[in-house]
């Protein structure tokens, strides 16, 4: 009964709070309110509390907001030279399984602290931020294919089977960069019509 | 009377230099048309739409920059596509749109199989084994429907291949 009048309190004060915060609720971030979950539970509905529920509101607000910074999404911008740039990473999604299903291996990827360009040559090592580009090979070719559009990999018509792409980053003279290598091990499965 | 007859010989004159002028421009035209690779007459692709009819899409390519495949075993292929701008654009909407987009599947000694590229710069292969290599390259609608195709063949020599790795 009590926590119920204590709800039914908040829940006048949280009406507020809602209107306050609607940008955060609508971000698409999928971000639960986890400030106002607990509060709610422990504290006394008097001003002085809902005053601090607001403020969590706010900051977790702001929070949220800085979070979808055009530099936070898109990392920092390429005419300032960053000082010893943090490493150059490699993160590879599995192929896409609704297109790996049809015998298409659509492999996206994204990097950090690297930027693919198609710029080559001794003199581009020292640019900053730092560019490169992608390698990959397919199955157990002793070869690469250079990628410098940092589009998703596409390979079409690989027979039906098990198969292997590795994916690695390179600097600009072609160098494998150490430790931004990744495999992926995928199934093409066999063609189900006389169509591909 | 003299200034005219002055000014015919000098008339007469420019004439003649025009038409020495003409002739040498021609035979530079020539000249200069015989050093050209398949690619440097190549129109890059508008990106406005046009109010008229496209010509159909066409592929050219330039066998593969000499030096890099002779000093280093590195394949550079340069090509470019007439009528069709490069552009990671896909699916059956993006057929009508103007000018047409569209991509390249690249294949190496008739594999079955091709990667796609829409990036428009040059192919680059390197680390393949030395001897005897052809490269397909496919230009693509906008839906992988291949509108045009040329072939490559070249040698990576023996002695750059092992050494490079």
């Amino acid at each position: 009964m009590l926590r119920k009048s204590k709800g039914a309190n908040i829940i006048g004060s949280v009406n507020r709070v809602e209107v306050t915060c609607n940008p955060m609720r609508d971000a698409k971030h999928g971000r639960t309110w986890f400030g106002l979950g607990p509060a709610t539970k422990q504290l006394q509905p008097t001003s002085a509390i809902m005053a601090t529920v607001v403020l969590i509101a706010f900051l977790v607000h702001a929070l949220s907001a800085s979070a979808q910074s055009a530099r936070d999404v898109k990392g920092p911008t390429p005419l300032v030279a960053i000082q010893n740039e943090a490493p150059a990473k490699l993160i590879v999604d599995p192929p896409i399984p609704e297109q790996l299903a049809l015998g298409r291996v659509f492999i996206q990827y994204r990097t950090e602290n690297l930027r693919i360009l198609p710029v080559f040559g001794k003199a581009a090592l020292d640019v900053s931020p730092r560019v490169g580009h992608l390698h990959y090979y397919v199955d157990d070719q002793s070869w690469p294919i250079v990628d410098t559009s940092g589009e998703t990999v596409v390979l079409v018509g690989l027979p039906p089977g098990p198969h292997k792409v590795r994916l690695e980053l390179a600097d600009s003279l072609h160098r494998p960069i150490p430790g931004a290598s990744k495999m992926v091990e995928f199934t093409i499965p066999a063609p189900k019509g006389p169509n591909n | 009377m003299t200034q005219t007859t002055r000014k015919d010989r000098t008339m007469a004159n420019l004439r003649k230099a025009s038409c020495l002028l003409s002739l040498a421009a021609v035979v530079f035209y020539a000249m200069s048309a015989a050093a050209q690779s398949p690619t440097d007459s190549c129109k890059p692709a508008q990106v406005i739409p046009l109010t008229v009819e496209q010509p159909p899409a066409k592929i050219v390519i330039d066998p593969p920059l000499p030096e890099p495949l002779a000093s280093r075993g590195v394949v550079i292929i340069q090509y470019c596509a007439q009528n069709l701008h490069i552009a990671p654009v896909f699916g059956a909407n993006a057929l009508t749109a103007s000018p047409r987009v569209g991509h390249v599947h690249v294949s190496l000694d008739d594999a079955p199989w091709v990667w796609a590229d829409a990036s428009g710069n040059p192919i680059i292969l390197m680390g393949l084994p030395p001897g005897p290599h052809r490269v397909l390259l496919e230009l693509e609608d906008a839906n992988h429907h291949t509108l045009d195709k040329g072939t490559v063949a070249f040698v990576v020599p023996e002695k750059t291949a092992t050494a490079k790795q």
